[in-house]
């Protein structure tokens, strides 16, 4: 039993836990779908390569639970967008239109049956440009009343960074994902391998300035760090990954709270039927 | 021009012996992305390339001749903005592919740098995917996207002018930028404060502080298409604005060039 699934209490919302007629039956109850997105990726010597979409898969599923039943988690796709980590064995990765027309047709399926709303929740930094596109295109085939993407650790408070001393180059297999894992998930943390990312000059150089200025470049991954981590995974404590997915939960809460009043769901209007017959 | 200390370097000036000729000489291709898209009653729909084209072309000047200036791309991805007319928008798969078939075909001429110079929001995603895809395709030495506005150093100067703190499109930074870089895509008599919609001044905000990205249409934002109040708008604000870039976008492209050898 894990440390955040032996606090949890209450049911959870999983999609493919479900029968169809379970299903047909909470329809009305479900204000949002998310759906989990995230990786099959290298994460250094310290996290399983299905790190990302472990994350985010159970970010969800603790949504579904503080949430219950209002939202409903669709199942997690387990690959994302990660030509940058093809270097090191182990990822798998879809191009970005794959990737694109996955969720797409996810998404279609679920409105098909009648949800409106839907959440793409990312674990993988590679994704959300992918995802900022997929969101447009989704909305243009299918018209979902609410189609939005997000990542977690926009949620992050940065005090609990502060507080559990995270070094300046953290962002894969570093000490925040590490101890996130070691709360949400402790089956993806290599405890007996946990190492400092071996970063390379054009990480702490030139690579501080592409972040300043939000450049994207495709960067192979073994060029920013030889082991494929990032920070320092040695600092991780099961303390600092409780603060960030805590004050990640509540937010993420609050901010679904919003949403649902922000994108009312049209009534189906009968009388705009009579559009189709002829003028009287 | 005539002067010699403010020549540019433009391809759709050269012929092709002139460009043969100085392959050697340039270290990066710049290739400016925007849009074809409403801009309120402010700004002519060719706000966005017209303020990258020139923008760039202002870099060629500063690093003459070591920056070429690729011709601007018209429109970029702007369904968003469809609901007003005098948009034109491309798929991200259409805008994707031209842009990874310009870079091909600059790069079997033998020039190894590229570097996207964006004026427009909606090409952020869209532009992040293309230099993946590029990359993949093409695999020149570099290619990276940017967009100008994360080089305008706005929170230090937006610290000298009025400003709504609530722009970011066809606002008071738009216009000022306009005013001196652009002042033909300006509607000087035409110049109107925002119409938000509460969904603009209330939810859009939580979505940009938790970069929640969502493709609403700009109606339902702004009934006039607008942002911000573009009657603060100054040459002053603009000149400040534009002058922070360009000088921060020098150093960057001296900082790539050097961390990116060609073999």
């Amino acid at each position: 039993m894990t440390d955040a699934t032996a606090a949890a209490q209450g049911p959870t919302l999983l999609l493919e836990n479900l029968s169809w007629p379970e299903v047909d039956a909470l329809r009305d109850d479900v204000e949002v779908v998310l759906i989990p997105v995230g990786s099959n990726e290298q994460h250094g010597p310290n996290l399983t390569v299905n790190y990302d979409i472990a994350h985010s898969a159970a970010i969800c599923r603790e949504l579904s639970r503080q949430m219950y039943p209002r939202v409903l988690v669709a199942p997690a796709i387990p690959w994302g967008v990660s030509h940058h980590h093809m270097n090191f064995p182990g990822t798998i990765t879809l191009s970005t239109s794959t990737f694109i027309q996955v969720l797409l047709e996810v998404v279609g399926s679920l409105q098909q049956h009648g949800f409106e709303r839907f959440l793409i929740v990312n674990g993988h930094g590679g994704n959300r440009e992918p995802l900022g596109v997929a969101v447009v295109d989704i909305q243009e085939a299918l018209e979902p009343t609410f189609i939005g993407a997000l990542s977690p650790w926009s949620f992050h408070d940065p005090a609990a960074h502060e507080k559990h001393g995270k070094t300046a180059y953290a962002g894969h297999a570093c000490e925040i994902e590490t101890s996130i894992g070691m709360h949400l998930m402790p089956e993806t943390v290599k405890q007996d391998a946990l190492v400092k990312g071996e970063m390379t000059e054009l990480t702490t150089g030139f690579g501080r300035l592409l972040s300043k200025y939000s450049v994207s470049v495709a960067y192979r991954f073994d060029r920013l760090t030889t082991n494929g981590a990032l920070g320092d995974a040695t600092i991780s404590t099961v303390e600092y990954g409780r603060d960030l997915v805590e004050s990640t939960l509540s937010g993420m809460e609050a901010f679904i709270e919003e949403l649902i009043l922000n994108a009312p769901i049209p009534e189906f209007a009968d009388e705009d039927d009579d559009d189709l017959l002829p003028d009287e | 021009m005539s002067d010699e200390t403010t020549r540019d370097l433009l391809l759709a000036n050269l012929s092709w012996p002139e460009v043969r000729d100085l392959i050697d000489d340039v270290d990066l291709v710049l290739i400016p992305v925007g849009s074809n898209e409403q801009h309120g009653p402010n700004l002519s729909v060719n706000f966005d390339i017209a303020h990258s084209a020139e923008f760039c072309r202002r870099v060629s000047e500063r690093t003459y001749p070591k920056v070429l200036v690729a011709p601007a791309v018209p429109w970029g991805v702007s369904f968003h903005h469809m609901n007003f007319p005098g948009t034109i928008t491309l798929s991200t798969d259409t805008f994707n592919q031209v842009l990874l078939e310009i870079v091909a075909s600059l790069h079997a001429h033998g020039f190894e740098r590229f570097l996207f110079v964006n004026g427009h929001g909606g090409n952020v995603a869209p532009l992040g995917v293309a230099v993946v895809d590029i990359q993949e395709a093409v695999n020149p030495t570099f290619v990276a996207a940017c967009s100008i506005f994360n080089f305008q150093d706005r929170a230090e100067v937006d610290k000298l002018y009025k400003t709504t703190g609530e722009g970011g499109h066809a606002c008071e930074r738009e216009t000022s930028v306009g005013m001196y870089l652009a002042p033909q895509t300006v509607k000087t008599d035409a110049l109107a404060p925002s119409q938000m919609t509460d969904l603009s001044r209330g939810f859009r905000k939580t979505l940009a502080k938790y970069g929640v990205s969502v493709p609403y249409r700009f109606d339902e934002f702004t009934t006039d298409g607008a942002l911000g109040d573009a009657t603060l708008s100054t040459y002053e604000y603009g000149r400040d604005l534009t002058e922070h870039a360009l000088t921060n976008m020098v150093a960057f492209i001296e900082e790539l060039v050097a961390n990116s050898p060609v073999e």
